[in-house]
């Protein structure tokens, strides 16, 4: 078969599933391009009445949602840098060292994962009230680490397995020390693995609402998805134009960044192997 | 996470062998000791007040009253809904991970070949997972609307009798559309997992077989799929974990009506938390929740275990 | 390894205790306010009120957080709950008392300015009183009405606006059956006052929610008479279609694009057609009656909260905030109707016939009664009312039920 006839048929077989996907984003599109009197009208379009884009200008000008997303951005690079900082030594010490209760740890990470911080909030909250750390970037930076920093160590320990033992023992035998050893040798190894890491704690950092709403109660300290949450929450006008121009800009750098990385990530990936 | 890297405990041990990383287990401590104050500080706390409030008789702000023993929990399992609300979180789960993984297979195997394009449609199938699920689910709200939504407008300019259609009326429908949104946002996170384990699949197994003559599906049965399966049960234990806490997609798109007829688990918590003001009770349904994910994680290592001392060694 | 990450969690706790003392030193007696939102203008309504009162008051400083409703209670349960409560806080009428049995609320009846209670409509502050305290003030009040399109009912060869629930259902179906895209009468059957919805219909039948007995009268026959009433419309398809799935928002998108003919709601919807359905030419006129008139009165209460150490301060910002000219500013803004006497005579609600209608029907006005376990009743009720309205259950049965658990939920104190 050749490459074009094959190349054909993979995406006549995938483009079900790519239309469902498109599905949303053209809807969401085709929204934030209407005016506010277009969205619910007799004769409903595709398209906008003319190309209008006042919504994005009333986002950023009147809405402040460009400080939204500074705070969402904060908070995601803060959260990912604070879990990779705990679990990088962790799933290290977890794979090339004996760690005392090495399985009730890793057990214990498991479960941490199996709850929904939902059902945690009101202890969560009162717990960084009682600290005074309501309404600080910190607290949700914090608050994500330790949620998403089970999954990190998790990936991390099955990246560290893969790395042959014998290229860092070489390296101690030349007299490097156990932490140059890491940081000349292992850690430029499994950049893939801590790179792929960083992405998932970030995009799911970026994505989170429950914590992000409870814990920051200022409106300049909201991130992005809970002002657009707010968009809904008004009494007689859901401001879908709004709603879809911000939830568009909102995805747009997840998206570039898996755009990006996307080879990486599935490399990334395979390297993590868990065989 | 043990539950997950199940047969890698054969190769660190081997490592332990070989190597001399017996050394100091203080350092190994220190090295665990962050990670380990961060969760228990963070999580251990509200795991711990969610606890407490399930055996004891709590205000709506709040206010620890006397002690009740088992008598939240006994009100929660004598409130019909709520045990209406666990079949349909087991329907739920089983339907969202089932098609989730039944969706995300032949999509990695496709965008593991290569083909012209690729890397655009790996980025498109990625996509669902670049928003947050609150606004993939508000945006399916309005997709989905019966007068206005894009999604009648379509099939209805395909000439298709849908017109206004009320998607979120009927509560089985409701509950198909949360369930295939549910699969839409898995499916990005199972197929980079797939993916990942197609392309550490070594070529020459698949040379040696065509060698043998055995044709694409032989190889897919037998090669392909034994070799990915471990890739699988991450995938399913993951999304098994992630779905059954899932809660805006439902909660957005019909809020667990008609009737309660699509409350999960997670919603009808939320409501005796916050709407009805049963912090109580609704302490005792996390902890049920927390129960029944512990006794599936139980009953998933059990397995594993007895399959890894069958296959593995 | 080791010691950069020590650093980084002393820096860590450094930015918690920097963010702690910024928290922690007030130089005035600072009253933190929390509103929800009706539109987009109620935030900074109340931001607007809080600069001008600040001016004003040198040793106050009012701080307002404004949020989207939906959020408010699960938001103001934390809060209280973890002692970071603001002092004054908007809420429904219908939480408040659970909030006030609990403890959370101050009574504010010897914290109010002599005479201070004497400027409202009296029907609204009772409302906000429970064992012999006043537990707020009504920040909101509406009663609803019936929307027409004059268009579609013309087109339909209806002259007068339905007086009766018979009449309502003749224009339902004439309405109806003038195209696919256009139907007779909004029914809602899903979120937020769908049992509000309900209420209309039960009270015009002669219903009440709690009846002579101290039960719930969701059972009676007028309850059933009323279920009826509304299952006629939906068995001739004289509604919009899934109205299980319709929520308050949906019929009122549906009006504002000219797509329904009837439809019951409040005042707020006249600044929703203001914006998004310039074009529809609409009346407004009293909810149809079977044997009785009536309409659903509700209000919105904003309260000091217990563990304010300012209450004082508080009271004095709620007092400006009932001041008549900020009052009237706010109905105008957001389309309620007066609550202040001072108020009610004013042209804007007398001589507008967006407004009047809402004015006149409030000596019939019914209230919600207050009860700490109401949100769970309503969850029952309208559970109940969707198996009826989609036909999987009897009227009889279905209410029975709604009735029964709302009984269980009476007994329990």
């Amino acid at each position: 078969m050749s490459k074009a006839r094959k190349s054909v048929l993979c995406w006549a077989a995938l483009s079900p599933f790519l239309i469902v996907v498109l599905f949303p984003y053209l809807t969401m599109l085709s929204t934030a391009l209407k005016q506010k009197d277009e969205i619910f009208t007799f004769h409903r379009s595709w398209l906008p009445r003319e190309f209008y884009l006042g919504n994005f200008v009333e986002l950023f000008v009147d809405r402040n949602f460009g400080r939204a997303l500074v705070n969402s951005l904060t908070i995601s690079v803060g959260a990912t840098l604070l879990s990779l900082a705990v679990a990088i030594p962790a799933a290290y010490a977890l794979t090339r060292m004996r760690v005392p209760g090495n399985s009730a740890l890793t057990n214990y990470l498991l479960i941490t994962q199996m709850i929904s911080p939902i059902v945690l909030i009101i202890g969560l909250f009162r717990m960084f009230a009682y600290f005074g750390l309501i309404n600080s970037l910190m607290s949700v930076i914090i608050a994500h680490s330790a949620f998403f920093m089970a999954f990190a160590v998790w990936m991390l320990k099955s990246y560290f397995a893969t790395i042959p033992k014998d290229l860092e023992e070489a390296a101690w035998i030349d007299g490097a020390s156990r932490f140059s050893a890491f940081v000349r040798i292992f850690l430029p190894l499994c950049l893939p693995g801590v790179v792929v890491t960083a992405i998932f704690t970030f995009v799911n950092s970026w994505n989170e609402y429950a914590m992000s709403l409870t814990l920051l109660r200022d409106v300049s300290q909201q991130t992005a998805p809970v002002q657009i949450a707010f968009l809904t929450g008004t009494l007689y006008q859901i401001e879908w134009h709004l709603i879809m121009a911000a939830t568009l800009i909102a995805s747009v750098p997840v998206a570039v960044v898996f755009a990006s990385i996307q080879r990486y990530l599935i490399g990334g990936m395979s390297l993590g192997g868990v065989k | 996470m043990s539950a997950i890297d199940s047969s890698t405990p054969i190769r660190t041990a081997r490592l332990r062998r070989s190597g001399t990383a017996q050394s100091n287990s203080l350092f190994a401590l220190i090295l665990v000791a962050p990670c380990l104050l961060l969760s228990v500080t963070v999580i251990g706390y509200p795991i711990f007040d969610v606890i407490r409030m399930s055996v004891f008789d709590v205000s709506r702000i709040g206010v620890v009253r006397e002690f009740a023993g088992f008598g939240n929990f006994i009100k929660t399992f004598s409130d019909p809904v709520f045990v209406q609300a666990c079949w349909q979180t087991l329907v739920w789960t089983v339907a969202v991970v089932g098609g989730t993984m039944l969706v995300s297979i032949p999509i990695a195997l496709i965008l593991n070949e290569e083909f012209y394009g690729r890397t655009i449609a790996r980025t498109i199938v990625l996509l669902p997972w670049a928003i947050s699920l609150a606004m993939t689910a508000v945006v399916w709200r309005y997709v989905v609307n019966g007068d206005f939504g894009t999604l009648n407008m379509t099939l209805s300019a395909l000439g298709l009798p849908f017109d206004g259609y009320p998607w979120l009326a009927d509560a089985r429908m409701a509950f198909t559309l949360e369930i295939l949104v549910g699969i839409l946002v898995s499916v990005p996170f199972t197929v980079t997992i797939l993916l990942g384990g197609l392309t550490s699949i070594p070529d020459t197994l698949y040379e040696a077989s065509a060698m043998d003559g055995a044709r694409a599906l032989h190889s897919l049965r037998y090669i392909t799929m034994p070799l990915l399966w471990p890739f699988m049960q991450i995938a399913i234990v993951l999304n098994v974990i992630y779905v059954f806490n899932s809660f805006p997609i439902i909660w957005i798109m019909t809020n667990g009506g008609p009737s309660n007829r699509t409350d999960i688990l997670i919603t009808y918590i939320y409501k005796q938390a916050f709407a009805f003001g049963k912090l109580g009770n609704a302490a005792a349904g996390s902890v049920i929740m927390f129960a029944m994910l512990l006794v599936f994680a139980v009953i998933y290592l059990y397995l594993t275990k007895a399959r890894g001392a069958r296959d593995d060694v | 390894m080791a010691k950069r990450l020590l650093g980084a969690l002393i820096f860590g706790s450094a930015v918690a205790m920097a963010a702690l003392q910024t928290t922690s030193t007030w130089a005035k007696d600072v009253v933190r306010v929390r509103v929800a939102e009706y539109s987009t203008k109620t935030g900074p309504f109340f931001q607007g009120l809080a600069e001008k009162f600040n001016a004003a008051n040198p040793d106050i400083e009012v701080k307002v957080e404004h949020l989207p409703w939906p959020e408010m209670q699960q938001q103001l349960v934390s809060d209280i709950s973890a002692g970071t409560a603001p002092d004054i806080s908007h809420m429904a009428t219908r939480w408040m008392a659970g909030f006030a049995k609990d403890g959370a609320l101050a009574p504010i009846e010897s914290l109010m300015s002599p005479g201070f209670a004497d400027t409202f409509v009296p029907t609204y502050l009772d409302l906000q009183k429970q064992e012999g305290h006043t537990w707020g003030l009504p920040i909101a009040a509406s009663a609803r009405g019936m929307f027409y399109n004059k268009k579609l009912l013309e087109k339909a060869g209806i002259t007068n606006p339905p007086k009766t629930w018979d009449e309502a259902f003749e224009a339902a179906k004439k309405i109806d059956a003038l195209g696919d895209d256009i139907y007779g009468m909004g029914m809602q059957g899903k979120d937020l006052d769908t049992e509000g919805y309900w209420f209309y219909s039960l009270w015009t039948h002669g219903g009440a929610i709690i009846g002579p007995d101290g039960k719930s009268g969701f059972a009676s026959p007028e309850a059933v008479a009323a279920t009826r009433n509304y299952l006629r419309f939906i068995e001739a398809k004289a509604t919009q279609p899934g109205v299980t799935g319709s929520s308050r928002e949906d019929l009122q998108n549906l009006f504002a694009a000219g797509k329904l003919g009837i439809v019951l709601s409040g005042p707020w919807l006249n600044a929703q057609m203001a914006e998004q359905g310039k074009d529809i030419d609409y009346g407004i006129s009293q909810i149809p009656i079977s044997t009785a008139s009536a309409t659903y009165g509700v209000t919105d209460t904003i309260s000091i909260l217990e563990t304010s150490k300012v209450k004082p301060q508080a009271m004095k910002f709620l007092e400006y905030i009932f001041s008549k000219e900020n009052r009237l500013e706010f109905g105008k803004l957001e389309g309620f109707v007066p609550v202040l006497k001072s108020e009610s005579t004013e042209p804007f609600f007398t001589d507008n016939p967006k407004m009047a209608v809402f004015l006149e029907m409030g000596p019939v006005a019914k209230f919600a009664p207050l009860f700490p376990r109401w949100e769970e009743m309503a969850d029952g009720l309208k559970s109940e009312l969707a198996k009826i309205y989609a036909g999987e259950a009897t009227p009889e049965a279905g209410l029975q039920a709604a009735a029964e658990k709302m009984n269980a939920l009476l007994a329990e104190k």
